[in-house]
């Protein structure tokens, strides 16, 4: 938690400092929550997307940043103006049985993505060659006791710590001297294909980087960091630039892998996506990413069923804390180890842990927009924000977001009831 | 208290919602949107006052003595047109509006709850705000069909020991639609409540609620406590808490707590 700037200091700041102070000071939620996208799941994803597709997804992940900075930008203004997260918004606003299913929604979203978050655990100790049988079961039990204990918080750093060997991803991508033409070409004009494996990969690109959990966790977060409306314009900053930073890092991603392994086809192992780092460490590239996905794996093991245990607990008015005990939070804690459990059990089924991360992640893509349409609703309430509520461009870009996430990802719901995903 | 509301002849308001309203003929005329009780100084468990109902696009409020309350139907006593453009009066609580589904504080348990269903029990002739249900199977309950007949309460809280706070800021009138634009007489905030069983909590006791209440609650629930309770328990919070929860004050109350943590820190 970052200390206000004391108002009764007598030392003189310049005013462009006192200003770069306000802004860095308000840095956070929205940082961490759009970073958030880049989790085992995600990295698994872009990296297939480079793997699959060679550049082709780049121009569509600059359509993505515009949704998820609209998206992000919608959450944090709810939770800086509301003074609440959207699990209670949405119980206060809807009927009970639109609350059952937004929150059903979100339990399910985010099962879905602990179970990328274990198959990534599994990926990254295949690398040093301990079977997932072992690996998963093992982290999952790690993962819940830390967290049930009480002893979370300091494991986090380590996990924090371990995602930064991602950093190298945007050295690898100059390194790799993936031709300056060819990704501009991609980036700013779409070479998209009518194939429904591409529309797929779509989905799941859109479902790892808006995923519902980090429009639940931003607004959760700028209410526990006490951002007041009159923050608000610095907040915003907060919230589009970490948008912004998270894709930026997301599409290195695609373009090292792409450089690397780019047209060889869909992803078949973590050590395949890990020779994109080659050019950065070499023959160490399968152990440095092997750290990178386990880090980001145990973090967001733990805090996806955390975030939904809380978002559900809030809704129904139930305790909600990791600080109780089993006995005084009971559906707190059912639904976390709930989720940890079926989580874990997913991910060890037979099968390519990889295909079964990106999977995931379509199943996030096709939940989103379905969440996204209460947030496009409350925030366009004047009963909830009230002057700041969605104005009318705002709105207009909005709902086109929401609109067509929504029909990809119907789209891609038929194409895999008929067999055809 | 308890005991005698769970004794006593109950309406569940979470299924009297959507009831209709029918005339002495027994024809459908509306349905029921909202109850409206009157929360004055002294009174505990304050009386219902109206009825709000719509009626096609129309809302329209009913005053409790001419209607016949029961779970499955509200049942006009005379014939008579249905005055719309209903508007808040200070003191008005609408119970679907203000205290279903919304924080409010358990001060017996001394804890931040969310109201699954709302109990009105009978008193002679009037209908009286009794508690709440506050248990997760009341919330589950409302997926199903409307019930007939009361559902028991299984963790109910007295209205008594029960803090709400008002509806959304900028929610001034019962109804949108066709009766925007009517004038509001008051608003809900209840931010100068005639007695808030708040004060009878202990500073500490305050933060921990500050720290679960959403902001405008939480505001209203710092004005609604001694300053100096309010003081101590604002202490006790972290800054960023603290300053966010100040802002939404008036500028008299917020000098007033700042000179007061001032004064004894």
């Amino acid at each position: 938690m970052n200390e206000p700037v004391s108002s009764t200091r007598t030392r003189k700041r310049p005013r462009w400092a006192i200003r770069l102070l306000a802004v860095i000071a308000i840095f956070g939620p929205g940082l961490i929550a759009a970073n958030a996208g880049n989790d085992a799941g995600g990295i698994l994803t872009y990296a297939s997307a480079g793997s699959q597709f060679a550049y082709r997804t780049l121009f569509l992940m600059v359509l993505i940043t515009v949704a998820l900075i609209v998206v992000q930008e919608m959450c944090s203004r709810l939770g800086t103006f509301t003074g609440e997260g959207l699990g209670g918004l949405i119980r206060e606003q809807f009927s009970a049985r639109s609350t059952f299913i937004a929150l059903l929604f979100l339990l399910v979203a985010n099962a879905g993505l602990t179970v990328s978050e274990f198959a990534g655990v599994g990926a990254a100790m295949d690398i040093f060659g301990v079977s997932p049988k072992v690996s998963i079961p093992i982290a999952a039990a790690f993962v819940w006791g830390l967290t049930v204990f009480g002893s979370y918080s300091r494991a986090e750093r380590i996990f924090l710590v371990l995602t930064l060997a991602f950093l190298a991803y945007p050295i690898a991508a100059f390194l790799s001297r993936p031709g300056g033409g060819e990704v501009v070409k991609n980036l700013v004009w779409p070479h998209f294909l009518a194939t429904s494996s591409f529309l797929v990969l779509t989905v799941a690109l859109i479902g790892t980087t808006i995923t519902p959990y980090m429009q639940f966790y931003v607004a959760s977060a700028v209410v526990d960091k006490g951002v007041k409306p009159a923050d608000y314009p610095k907040e915003r900053v907060d919230t589009v630039s970490g948008s912004i930073w998270s894709d930026v890092i997301s599409i290195f991603i695609i373009i090292a892998t792409a450089a690397a392994i780019g047209g060889s086809g869909a992803l078949q192992s973590a050590k395949e996506a890990a020779q994109a780092l080659e050019p950065v460490v070499g023959r160490f590239a399968p152990q440095l990413f092997a750290f990178g996905l386990l880090g980001a794996s145990l973090l967001a093991a733990s805090v996806v069923p955390l975030s939904t245990s809380y978002a559900i607990a809030d809704a129904t008015g139930s305790p909600r804390s990791i600080t109780t005990k089993f006995r005084d939070a009971p559906l707190f804690y059912s639904i976390f180890t709930l989720q940890i459990l079926v989580g874990a059990a997913v991910a060890l089924a037979p099968g390519n842990l990889v295909a079964l991360a990106v999977n995931a992640q379509v199943l996030n893509g096709i939940i989103t927009p379905l969440l996204l349409a209460y947030v496009l609703i409350l925030a366009s309430r004047a009963t909830v924000l009230g002057p700041a509520k969605n104005g009318p461009r705002f709105q207009i870009v909005a709902t086109v977001s929401v609109a067509v996430v929504g029909v990809l990802a119907f789209v891609v719901l038929i194409l895999t009831v008929a067999g055809k995903g | 208290m308890l005991r005698q509301f769970l004794a006593g002849e109950l309406i569940s308001v979470a299924n009297l919602v959507g009831a209709p309203l029918v005339d002495r003929a027994g024809r459908r005329v509306g349905r029921v949107n909202d109850i409206v009780v009157r929360w004055e100084a002294g009174i505990e468990y304050p009386p219902v006052t109206h009825v709000l109902v719509r009626a096609g696009r129309t809302f329209a409020l009913i005053g409790a003595a001419d209607v016949e309350l029961t779970q499955a139907r509200v049942c006009l006593r005379a014939d008579r047109e249905l005055v719309a453009r209903p508007v808040r009066r200070p003191g008005d609580v609408a119970l679907v509006r203000d205290v279903l589904d919304h924080q409010l504080v358990d001060v017996a348990g001394v804890q931040v709850v969310r109201a699954a269903d709302v109990y009105l029990v009978r008193r002679g002739e009037v209908w009286e705000l009794a508690g709440i249900d506050v248990s997760v199977r009341a919330f589950f309950r409302r997926l199903l069909h409307r019930r007939r007949h009361c559902p028991v309460p299984r963790r109910a809280i007295a209205w008594a020991d029960v803090q709400h706070f008002s509806g959304s800021r900028h929610d001034d009138a019962f109804a949108r639609g066709p009766a925007d634009g009517a004038g509001v007489v008051g608003s809900s905030l209840q931010a100068r409540a005639p007695r808030s069983s708040l004060r009878r909590l202990r500073a500490a006791e305050v933060a921990s609620l500050l720290q679960e209440l959403g902001r405008d609650q939480g505001a209203q629930a710092v004005s609604l406590v001694n300053p100096e309770t309010a003081a101590e328990a604002l202490r006790s919070l972290n800054d960023a808490q603290r300053v966010a929860l100040l802002a939404q004050l008036n500028n008299a109350d917020r000098e007033r707590l700042e000179s007061l943590m001032a004064g004894s820190s």
